[in-house]
């Protein structure tokens, strides 16, 4: 990215329903020319919704966005400098590859020669020479996948919008696929906006990750910020693995904070933090070591379950006094106590990630409310 | 779970037996009333109206008499339109169908069938009553003072394409409504995503992909309107005669059966050319077997 990106796609406090469904909460979101970026989150999280509404196929509830400075409210797809390829691709299965590049132009009644142009270029673009008069149904998934990229791109457009464009791909050919994307991205110049469930995918291709959960933003950042510092228990969770420690903050002291957790006492990192306020600290499993005797400032004991033999690493699973289970990596080599061991469990301070509970509170509440209340009528049930 | 007691299991009634009470249905009703009209089709008949076993041709040199191509002209107008009109009446009505949600589209589906539980004779009788001379629809213009005196509505080739719209509609919309359904909405988005609106959108995409469909329904309404003889009597009154009507004739007061059967072969051969095109140009068979 440059050194002042340029914003192309803005959106402002955008909400979205579906009947009494809030599938988009409070979004705010601001996309930059030429970058990669990835909107990641789990399937029924909204993600496939915005990029609709920024293609123009939806129209928010409330909020606003902007395309280009401009209100997007009142123009419909095609007067949007921005094109989508579609999950399933969506390819015109009456026409050839040819045609089906071809179709933007022919709709913009580019002159012929122009057309033939075009659509050579963008047909070497992604590598089909040969196949133009091929129909889709003649294709396999990568190439569909191929012509559904140079049908997008034909337009010039600003902005490319891939809707889990590698989905159903098989694994080999989506490593491909994700590295001649992220490529040809570069090539172009554009801006890609790549919605996905896969967070290795996201990790390795974007320039910034935009992490979705049940309808809200939780994070936006570059990939190592997502993957060092989670702003959110949810992220922490689901992107990577971590071990995840709810605990009540005890003192703090000298860049150190004392907790207590279920499992027993612990270390993190200090903050502005209150006194008996709640906090997940979160660790990474290769962060997380062991130890035989207690260290300073911990009390996390347990005994270990399993150790699996993965190559490179052992990864080994320890039942804590209270049932919790963590998740250790130690790499092969080093000392690790073996199945059926007890053993303590502590880490550097710096290694941990400290969240707020706060934000997870109001949700929670939010939802502890519908809960009783379906308690509520499970109770009378029984009752009667 | 429903299980299979393990008696039963691996143990079946045999095919032949299975198959025989619909191989025998075929046979009696359909494969030999066929094999009997082709071979008389070749016969001529004494004065007396017998058929007489002996080949001739002169059955089918008789089609192509002026008075039977005046018949044909008539009939192929008649089905030619009948099967335009349908076209336009169903293909917004399916899609409208496909649109709604699931209570309308089952009203709108009883109200396209629930016709087909009446007679259809007595459903094209009542059109008397509204379009005759002394029908409602001319009560209500003369009391307008649209009209001073009764038109003629019934008995024209217009009333018979009206009967045999009325008639053939459902056929028209069940085909074309599989299409529209089967259509991929994301090609309508991916079209306007690419620069075309609605009716760039329609000319190069829906309707493409529907055409089969539209042809499944024009083949449903086309060939039983060069047949369905009740229609044009009804509403023709006689005077517009189609290809059905000729060959009821031969069959009832002309006692002509070996030209009746000539004509009924000339019609199944107009049919099955029909479909092999359909076929031919990626139709599936099983998409004309609607209702």
């Amino acid at each position: 990215m440059q050194e002042n990106p340029k914003p192309i796609v803005e959106i402002i406090n955008v909400n979205k329903f579906y009947g009494d469904n809030h599938i988009v909460r409070d979004l705010n979101l601001t996309i930059y020319e030429k970058e990669f970026l990835s909107i990641l989150g789990p399937s029924g999280c909204g993600k496939t919704t915005l990029l609709r509404m920024i293609a123009g196929f939806e129209y928010q509830t409330d909020g606003e966005i902007l395309i280009e400075g401009e209100p997007a409210v009142n123009k419909e797809p095609y007067q949007r400098n921005i094109n989508t390829v579609f999950q399933n691709y969506a390819l015109f299965p009456h026409l050839s590859v040819y045609d089906n590049i071809a179709y933007g132009l022919k709709m913009k009644k580019v002159p012929k020669n122009e057309i033939r142009q075009k659509v050579a270029q963008a047909i070497s673009t992604v590598r089909l020479e040969g196949f133009e008069k091929r129909y889709p149904s003649q294709l396999s998934g990568g190439q569909k996948q191929r012509v559904a990229i140079a049908r997008a791109i034909i337009n010039n457009p600003k902005v490319l919008l891939l809707d889990e464009p590698l989905g159903a791909l098989d694994m080999k050919l989506r490593k491909q696929m994700q590295i001649e994307l992220k490529s040809l991205q570069r090539k172009l110049g554009i801006t890609f906006v790549f919605v996905t469930h896969d967070q290795e995918e996201a990790l390795t291709m974007s320039d910034r990750i935009a992490v979705m959960n049940k309808g809200v933003l939780e994070q936006c950042d570059i990939p190592k910020k997502i993957y060092d510092e989670p702003a959110t228990k949810f992220i922490a969770d689901f992107i990577g693995e971590s071990n995840l420690f709810e605990a009540v903050v005890q003192n703090e002291d000298n860049g150190v904070s004392e907790l207590y957790s279920e499992a027993g006492e612990l270390l993190g990192k200090s903050g502005e933090f209150e006194r008996e306020e709640l906090l997940y600290v979160s660790l990474r499993p290769e962060k997380t070591l062991f130890s035989d005797a207690p260290i300073g400032g911990f009390s996390l004991y347990g005994v270990v379950k399993e150790s699996i033999f993965l190559g490179n690493i052992v990864k080994s699973i320890v039942i804590l006094t209270n049932g919790q289970a963590v998740k250790i990596n130690t790499p092969t080599g080093t000392p690790a106590p073996e199945t059926g061991k007890n053993t303590y469990i502590y880490w550097d301070v710096k290694d941990c990630v400290m969240i707020p509970a706060v934000s997870n509170k109001i949700f929670k509440y939010l939802e502890d409310i519908k809960y009783e209340e379906e308690l509520k009528i499970g109770g009378e049930e029984q009752n009667v | 779970m429903f299980k299979l007691n393990s008696k039963f299991r691996g143990k079946t009634v045999p095919l032949a037996i299975m198959i025989s009470p619909v191989a025998a249905w075929l046979v009696l009703l359909i494969a030999v009333p066929l094999v009997y009209v082709f071979v008389i089709s070749f016969c001529s008949v004494s004065e007396s109206h017998k058929i007489v076993f002996s080949f001739t041709l002169k059955n089918y040199a008789k089609l192509f008499n002026a008075d039977v191509l005046g018949v044909y002209y008539n009939s192929l107008i008649v089905a030619g339109v009948t099967t335009a009109v349908c076209i336009l009446i169903a293909y917004p009505f399916a899609m409208i169908m496909s649109k709604a949600n699931a209570f309308k589209k089952t009203l709108m589906t009883i109200a396209l069938l629930l016709p087909f539980w009446t007679n259809s004779l007595i459903r094209l009788y009542s059109w008397r009553t509204l379009l005759g001379k002394n029908g409602y629809l001319n009560d209500f213009l003369i009391w307008t003072g649209a009209i001073d005196e009764p038109i003629e509505m019934m008995f024209t080739q217009g009333a018979v394409v009206l009967g045999m719209v009325y008639t053939l509609l459902p056929f028209m919309v069940l085909p074309i409504l599989t299409v529209i359904d089967k259509l991929d909405k994301n090609l309508i988005e991916a079209s306007k995503d690419l620069g075309a609106g609605i009716v760039k959108t329609f000319r190069h995409v829906v309707l493409p992909l529907t055409a089969p469909g539209i042809f499944a329904g024009s083949i449903m309404v086309f060939i039983p309107s060069l047949g369905y003889f009740f229609v044009a009597d009804l509403m023709g009154g006689g005077n517009n005669q189609i290809i059905g009507n000729l060959i009821s004739r031969q069959f009832k007061s002309a006692y002509n059966w070996p030209f009746g059967a000539a004509l009924s072969i000339m019609l199944i051969i107009v049919t099955l050319v029909l479909v092999k095109i359909y076929t031919k140009s990626g139709g599936k068979i099983d998409e004309l077997g609607v209702v």
